[in-house]
């Protein structure tokens, strides 16, 4: 019995580990072209490097005239977290509102709210454009990060699905004691729905982490690149392009949402509706 | 006075949003629909041609047939996979077993690839003719065609991409799951209820909402994949319109053949179309999808 | 102050729809005060210019091109040029959207679709600054002619090159089968091609398949005396289409070119990935000035070769411009532009430091002195550049107006031979009918 238990607790291990790191095998391929010399990177078959060579990290950090693909990680950074910030804020805000709080018009709106990402990004990207560039904002921070306050109607739906989770006995009992609608939103539905922020700091740090087109279309001057502009600075798929420096800054620029990630699947993991519940 | 007092607090709340509405979004909007019935190439001013860009569209446009068939395809066997893979290993995922931070971290990983520019030259690893697919095909004795550029078999590369990166789907049944609260799962083993049952009296119902929400943004997000297909076909959306998913062909009229008319009027066919599905998920949601909240 | 900022919110967002269509007038304006030079030379009176310019590349040009820029700021005090540079993805969606709103950079790197521009109004008409500031008299006439568009000049030249066949010479040698020579036919490249694919073996082959490739069928038909476009009409016939895929097609059944769908999977316009580079495809067609990115990911010997002659010699174009450099027809200074694009392409010293990176640079001065300090792989596209020179007959190559829509149409109807999903008469038939409609279409416009 003990040892069947056991087996059973090996075998799920290894299926979960081996499944996943077949998963992981393209993750390793870039690894491991990441440190290959150029011109065995396409050509050589297998994933162990014949010269390892960490030269590709040196020449993608350094290599580049005037600037460090540091600073790209910098304002990347900045931006991920004025994004999330912006983001979680003002999402849980309307959240809050379509979930809890009945007024006129909540239908019609909620259902603008979703139009509103059903229209693909393309066709308004120019009036968008042309609307920032009236403003005087291209080529600044503002044009990406302004929208991030207004709330982003996929995280807002996904916010309002989890709020709708919580018993609302609780809300009753809460404006009992007295409380208004802030307190009810920032003391208990906030909390009780931490899963659900967590997920949307998570998705937003990287979304916006890996938005290319926007930050293309947005920022010119070097020193204000992001990541994934920095990335395209190796490449030029018309003429020669520096796949070394490529692979060993992609590697590179997976690990800030790769730590984000491990430390706040924690959080939205913990379960915390239950504790609240019982407090 | 208070029901008043109530619809302030609704719209106070909403106020950020409301305020990106009106100023961020809903001049674009209007903008891109003015230009549906226009021809414009974005180097010279727009000229209203009527209802020219919609009729070429339902009649002389050969490829956006083919556009729409891949992308029904698409969207029809991508989701159900993907939230199928997701629920299952968020299950799995959600057991007090060792490693399991470990274990979520690593099925996320290729959901932080992305749309990465890596990923063009990763997915051609695996799905190429020699590639580690094929090799794992070849040791069960199979041997597979060149998923990433036969015409027959591409579309399938492309869900499998997108299945691949079921981790942002995975996470959101990860929080649902959660979200349900401990003691039902005690008070049903005490009652004597065995793993089926308390899947299908606990988990799956208070899993509605969430898998509801999942299912109709998949959806949603599906209907305009992009990145996806531009990166993996190079953003040709071949071999023979094999990949040409709706954005695609959507994003070449705009910006490569400069028609950015008709592809503002093929967004808003887009938008109808997507609009349909979403509208017939709310209708059907209110008989299987449960909210605690006592409303639905 | 809330209202205030209500208000120019509001008028600001219902512009948007307004600001597209104001544009073009707006253009117009601009550019009748380009064509004032002597008013606007403000860098004379001191005051401070600043320039933005756009260009798209790999790192090593990046580097190249700024050098350059610093180097013009040295020598011009006042002036300050801010690059906008990345790689080619997603440069023209840019350069589009900046277009579109009357915000494009001064100075703008172009590629073969410089027409499509002019014919829109946006690029600056240069003619006024020839000769005083700018100077290309010593250039090839073909290279100016390429950017002249109703004897107006709109760009210049910031590299030569030309369609050309890259091939593997180790290949060549590897299989004992003779590197091409300079007047070969398409019967000597369909005999090479054969005998490559069966000495070397599985997974071996001697060419692509160019069936797909402009390019290619350009020179193809100019070498049985008929033209793809000219004067808004086409010069060939559905005959003419049909022998050409057929000719593939036989190549494809003997198996001395790439399958179909290998060549999806390793399309040889992204240089890592063709299959040249592997060492496993002989032949494959490219712009020259792209050997060094092949070059670069692999030990094999490369080299470049002229397409086959036919019945009508050789249906070479002349060397091309790989790229311009053009300017916004919207740009405040458009003097102190045209300077600069002079400084790119004839002052030694920036000619030095940006060597071949677009190209073999148009100037007779600059390529003497880059011949001092070139490498194997310059020698190569130096001697490419001269031998068609030398050979290509003197037509002036007019460019297909729809040129991206013609281009996706060639490919899907040589993907749908290739698959075997149509038969070769019928996809040639659907393709004149698709062809005769973007003519209307262009027409049209």
């Amino acid at each position: 019995m003990v040892i069947n238990r056991q087996f059973k607790s090996v075998l799920f291990h290894v299926i979960v580990l081996g499944c996943g790191l077949l998963m992981l095998y393209p993750v390793f391929w870039l690894l491991s072209a990441s440190v290959k010399p150029t011109t065995e990177i396409f050509t050589s078959q297998g994933l162990w490097p014949s010269n390892f060579t960490l030269d590709h990290y040196s020449e993608g950090w350094f290599g580049l005239r005037n600037i460090q693909f540091g600073r790209f990680f910098l304002n990347s950074i900045l931006l991920c977290l004025v994004a999330v910030f912006g983001t979680v804020l003002s999402s849980s805000m309307a959240a809050f509102s379509f979930a809890r709080i009945d007024f006129p018009l909540k239908n019609i709106l909620f259902a603008l709210m979703l139009g509103t990402i059903m229209l693909p990004g393309h066709v308004t990207l120019i009036p968008q454009y042309i609307m920032f560039h009236k403003l005087g904002w291209v080529d600044s921070y503002l044009p990406l990060m302004t929208p991030k306050f207004v709330g982003d109607a996929f995280f807002v739906f996904l916010i309002v699905q989890f709020i709708r989770g919580i018993p609302k006995e609780l809300d009753e009992s809460a404006k009992i004691d007295g409380c208004g609608w802030f307190t009810l939103y920032f003391r208990i539905i906030m909390p009780l729905s931490l899963p659900a922020l967590m997920t949307a700091a998570i998705f937003t740090f990287m979304g916006t982490w890996d938005d290319f087109f926007g930050q293309l279309i947005y920022l010119s001057d070097i020193k204000k690149f992001t990541v994934p502009l920095g990335l395209r600075l190796f490449l030029d798929s018309s003429g020669s392009s520096n796949w070394g420096a490529v692979f060993a800054m992609s590697v590179l620029s997976i690990v800030p949402s790769l730590v984000i990630f491990f430390i706040g699947q924690k959080y939205f993991t913990q379960g915390i509706a239950t504790t609240g519940l019982k407090g | 006075m208070q029901k008043y007092k109530t619809y302030a607090a609704g719209y106070l709340f909403l106020l950020p949003w409301l305020i990106g509405l009106i100023f961020l979004y809903l001049s674009p909007i209007f903008a891109s629909l003015y230009l549906s019935f226009t021809k414009y190439d974005l180097l010279t001013a727009p000229k209203w041609i009527g209802f020219d860009n919609y009729k070429t569209m339902f009649t002389d446009d050969y490829r956006l047939g083919d556009s729409i068939k891949v992308t029904f395809q698409y969207v029809l066997i991508s989701v159900p996979f993907r939230l199928a893979f997701a629920l299952g290993l968020a299950m799995l995922l959600n057991q007090g077993m060792k490693f399991l931070g470990v274990y979520r971290t690593i099925y996320y990983i290729p959901s932080l690839l992305g749309g990465s520019v890596a990923i063009s030259v990763l997915w051609k690893q695996v799905f190429d003719k020699d590639g580690i697919f094929n090799q794992g095909l070849a040791l069960m004795g199979i041997e597979g065609p060149n998923w990433i550029a036969d015409p027959k078999y591409a579309i399938y590369s492309l869900i499998g991409l997108s299945v691949w990166q079921f981790g942002s789907v995975m996470i959101i049944f990860l929080a649902g799951l959660k979200q349900i609260p401990q003691e039902l799962y005690e008070a049903a083993t005490v009652d004597g209820a065995g793993i089926f049952r308390k899947f299908s009296r606990i988990t799956m119902p208070l899993l509605t909402p969430v898998i509801f929400f999942n299912l109709t943004i998949t959806l949603i997000q599906s209907f305009q994949t992009f990145t996806k297909a531009f990166i993996i076909s190079g953003g040709s959306g071949g071999p023979i319109n094999s990949t040409l998913l709706y954005s695609l062909y959507l994003y070449i009229k705009g910006f490569t053949f400069l028609d950015m008319g008709y592809a503002s009027a093929m967004a808003w066919l887009l938008l109808i179309i997507i609009a349909a599905f979403t509208g017939l998920l709310f209708l059907t949601s209110r008989y299987w999808v449960y909210y605690s909240d006592g409303r639905n | 102050m809330f209202n205030k900022k209500t208000i120019t919110m509001v008028l600001l967002a219902s512009m948007t729809m307004l600001a597209a269509c104001s544009k073009s007038a707006d253009n117009t304006n601009k550019e009748s005060a380009a064509s004032q030079p002597a008013a606007t030379s403000s860098a004379a009176s001191g005051k401070k210019v600043e320039l933005r310019m756009s260009w798209w590349g790999s790192d090593e040009r990046h580097e190249r091109t700024q050098k350059v820029i610093e180097l013009f700021e040295q020598k011009n005090p006042g002036v300050t040029i801010t690059g906008e540079y990345s790689g080619f993805d997603g440069y023209m969606d840019k350069l589009n959207t900046q277009i579109a709103a009357g915000n494009a950079p001064d100075l703008i790197q172009m590629g073969g679709n410089i027409k499509e521009y002019v014919d829109k109004k946006a690029l600056l008409d240069l003619t006024p600054y020839v000769g005083n500031v700018l100077h290309v008299d010593d250039f090839n006439g073909g290279l100016v002619k390429a950017a002249t568009f109703e004897d107006k000049l709109y760009g210049v030249t910031l590299g030569v090159s030309s369609s050309s066949l890259l091939y593997n010479a180790s290949m060549f040698e590897k299989a004992g089968v003779p590197l091409p020579a300079d007047n070969w036919t398409y019967d000597d490249f369909k005999t090479s091609v054969l005998q490559i694919a069966q000495k070397l073996g599985k997974g071996n082959y001697g060419s692509y398949d160019l069936s797909s490739d402009a390019a290619s069928l350009a020179s193809y038909l100019g070498s049985i005396g008929k033209e793809v476009y000219r004067d808004g009409e086409r010069h060939f016939d559905n005959q003419d289409l049909i022998n050409w895929f057929a000719m593939w097609d036989e190549l494809r059944k003997a198996g001395a070119i790439v399958p179909a769908d290998v060549q999806v999977a390793n399309p040889p316009t992204a240089v890592d990935k063709s299959l040249i580079v592997k060492g496993q495809v002989a032949i494959q067609s490219a712009s020259a000035s792209q050997i060094f990115g092949f070059q670069e990911l692999t030990q094999d010997k490369l080299g470049l070769t002229v397409y086959p002659n036919g019945p009508a010699g050789s249906g070479m174009v002349p060397p091309i411009s790989g790229q311009f450099i053009t300017s916004y027809s919207g740009t405040e200074h458009p003097e102190i532009v045209a300077k600069f694009m002079d400084f790119m392409v004839n002052d030694p010293e920036a000619g030095v430091i940006l060597g071949s990176t677009r190209g073999v640079p148009p100037s007779g001065k600059i390529r003497d002195a880059l011949a001092a300090q070139s490498t194997p792989v310059d020698k190569v596209l130096f001697d490419f550049i001269s031998l068609v020179s030398d050979t290509a007959p003197p037509v002036v190559f007019q460019q297909f107006p729809l040129d991206n829509e013609y281009i996706k149409l060639l490919q899907l109807t040589s993907e749908k031979i290739a698959f075997g999903a149509k038969p070769i008469d019928s996809s040639v038939e659907e393709f004149m009918k698709e062809m005769d409609k973007l003519l209307l279409k262009a027409k049209a416009q």
